[in-house]
């Protein structure tokens, strides 16, 4: 595959704050990627750039060989957007504004009535934007992101602060659009969404890659795939459980009475750990076993979760 | 056909048509006030007066030089009555001005009576629809009475007729605060809260053409300030017989060059701001000013002298004066266009800087 965006080691500053720190990344033609991070690990600031909304203080980013600077017209006609957070004219009603969006791209009104379809709304498509549902005004931000038949969808958060079905059913428009096969760059808290639609996952956290590949990889790399969790009572570190064999990583957290066994093998790993326990007199609460995830991952790399 | 600009354009329209309350503030309430304004200074009182008196250079005249005996050296009459029950005294600022100043003067709401002295008598001109107006001619008529005991002949229609009143001063000075406010919060505040929402960024990155967004809102606002002004000229005709003496291209030159001064004034006040307090604070630090100082509802006139030149600096004022002049003084493009050039030129260079700042994204 052939890297349809380069980026080369761009770095953006706020004042003192730096939202991405010399950063270099190839996404490639045709690829879903994932980019994940907590809130202010620099997501938004990088797709941002990457959509010539912002620009970098150092570096370059070049699509399809072109660059913001030169070629800003021809860019903005293969790109499709969704940005974190967009409110529409209240008093206008869903194809109106999808009429809006389609004229801007100089299209005919035919495809703006076959984006309302497309995006789930045909029964609101008189509807006031002001009076739709969050999951409605994400279904509309995505049929206008791909009323140009783009062939970069960039998505900032699509489904933040929706209900399960409504995330679910931007996603399998997204599959839809898959088909096209255009290339998917999306920011995500959400694990799931990231291994439902892509195949390439990239961790951010404080501006920096801390991870990039695909999922299977980064646990492999990481040297677990499996997580044993219990809680315990007490302020004392277990000591024994640092002694025991083939655990790849120990997690203690205090606040929350938790202790996470990183491993490769559960069943052959958990009677170990379980007769350790009961020699060294240690109470085991609330057992689970369990495939690591993301999540995990991005906690045993930072000590955070991804949701914080 | 699926044009962008005719989107936009369309936009605004149907945001009017379905936002009645917008309609309202911008239709029904300016011929509102006027008709409240209008009606109620024919019957309110006022305490400042002022009065323009007729010179003729080549004669002296017995009535000019008992008055000048009676004024300060700021050519005004302080006067008191004899002690009494009925006691009472006003302060009377006089224009020794040609006859045709004089009238202008009366027309623009700058005096509220004229004094033309002949032989021994005087003529006085003044609306009698005008409660100010006729205040200040019975104040001035126990005057005339106690200290210079001229007679006097009373002439009120050449005033009524041709524009003195205060609703002929007043309804001008509304269709200007109406382009005003149109263009600061339609244009202004507009751009404000679309950037708030982040439609901006995204209708810029969607790609939109910028030209056309920002003509698209020129073009509504200027069709909605046109739509304002014909209906408060038609309530201004039948209502109370206001007729537009001047030139009608004068009148739409003025008139488009306000919209385009103050369309410039908003891009730059909307240019940058990204949340509704900054945004409000700063269009009432544009128009609260001139709402004050530029006389929409009372003549600046009366306000300190030194100040003056600063006042005919504001939009407003030049918007304000220019269009009174076509309404009630007869002007024709000729005489307006200084003011047209003026407020072009505020117009296109709040509009430069204001774009050179502009956040769009």
């Amino acid at each position: 595959m052939k890297p349809i965006i380069k980026i080369n080691e761009i770095t953006k500053k706020f004042k003192n704050l730096t939202a991405v720190d010399n950063l270099t990344i190839n996404i490639n033609e045709g690829e879903n990627t994932a980019i994940l991070g907590p809130n202010g690990a620099g997501k938004t600031t990088l797709v941002e750039m990457i959509e010539g909304i912002q620009s970098p203080n150092s570096g370059e980013i070049s699509i399809l060989n072109m660059n913001w600077k030169n070629n800003e017209k021809e860019l903005r006609k293969i790109i499709g957007l969704s940005l974190q957070e967009t409110r529409f004219i209240d008093k206008i009603t869903v194809y109106e504004t999808m009429l809006l969006f389609a004229s801007f791209y100089g299209l005919k009104k035919e495809k703006a009535e076959e984006m309302v379809i497309l995006s789930g709304l045909n029964d609101k498509k008189d509807s006031l934007t002001m009076n739709l549902s969050g999951g409605q005004k994400q279904k509309l931000s995505l049929g206008i992101a791909l009323i140009n038949d783009p062939k970069i969808i960039i998505l900032d958060e699509p489904t933040t602060g929706l209900d399960p079905h409504a995330r679910r059913e931007i996603w399998y428009t997204l599959k839809e659009q898959k088909k096209k096969n255009a290339t998917l760059l999306l920011t995500t808290h959400y694990m799931e969404e990231a291994e439902f639609l892509c195949q390439r996952i990239i961790i951010m956290y404080q501006g920096k890659i801390i991870a990039d590949g695909k999922i299977n990889d980064l646990l492999k790399y990481h040297g677990a795939r499996e997580l044993i969790e219990f809680s315990f009572y007490g302020k004392k570190e277990p000591q024994f459980l640092f002694d025991l064999p083939d655990v790849k990583d120990v997690n203690i957290d205090f606040e929350e009475s938790k202790i996470r066994l990183y491993v490769n093998n559960i069943s052959k790993i958990l009677p170990i750990v379980l007769t350790a326990a009961n020699k060294a007199k240690f109470k085991i609460l609330d057992l689970q076993c369990r495939k690591m995830n993301l999540d995990d991952l991005f906690l045993s790399l930072t000590g955070k979760s991804l949701n914080e | 056909m699926n044009n962008s600009f005719i989107n936009l354009l369309k936009i605004h329209f149907l945001e009017y048509k379905r936002e009645p309350a917008v309609l309202f503030w911008t239709i029904i309430f300016p011929v509102a006030l006027s008709l409240v304004l209008g009606v109620s200074f024919s019957k309110k009182d006022q305490v400042f007066q002022r009065a323009a008196i007729i010179i003729d250079l080549d004669k002296d005249n017995f009535f000019l030089s008992k008055i000048k005996n009676n004024i300060n050296e700021n050519n005004t009459l302080i006067y008191q009555s004899a002690k009494g029950q009925n006691s009472y005294g006003f302060h009377m600022k006089f224009d020794f001005v040609n006859r045709e100043e004089a009238f202008k003067l009366i027309k623009k709401g700058l005096v509220s009576i004229i004094l033309e002295p002949y032989n021994n008598n005087i003529r006085i001109f003044f609306d009698k629809n005008n409660s100010q107006a006729e205040l200040a001619f019975f104040q001035l008529k126990s005057f005339l009475a106690e200290k210079v005991n001229v007679s006097y002949e009373i002439v009120s229609e050449e005033i009524t007729v041709k524009g003195g009143r205060y609703i002929d001063f007043l309804l001008p000075g509304l269709i200007c605060l109406g382009i005003m406010n149109s263009a600061l919060w339609g244009i202004g505040w507009s751009f404000i809260e679309l950037r708030i929402k982040k439609l901006l960024r995204r209708m810029v990155a969607a790609p939109m053409k910028k030209s056309e967004f920002l003509a698209s809102h020129f073009i509504s606002r200027v069709i909605m300030a046109a739509v304002e002004m014909l209906i408060l000229c038609l309530f201004g005709y039948f209502y109370f017989n206001i007729t537009i003496s001047g030139s009608l291209y004068a009148l739409i030159a003025v008139f488009i060059c306000g919209n385009l001064a103050f369309s410039g004034i908003a891009v730059l006040v909307g240019s940058r701001a990204q949340n509704s307090r900054i945004g409000n604070g700063l269009i009432n630090a544009v128009s609260i000013p001139m709402l004050i100082l530029s006389g929409i509802f009372f003549s600046y006139i009366n306000l300190p002298e030194a100040i003056h030149p600063v006042i005919k600096a504001l939009p407003l004022t030049q918007l304000a004066d220019s269009l009174r002049l076509v309404f009630n003084e007869g002007a024709n493009f000729l005489d307006v266009w200084f003011s047209c050039v003026y407020l072009s030129f505020i117009g296109f260079m709040t509009s430069y800087f204001g774009l050179k700042i502009f956040k769009w994204y």
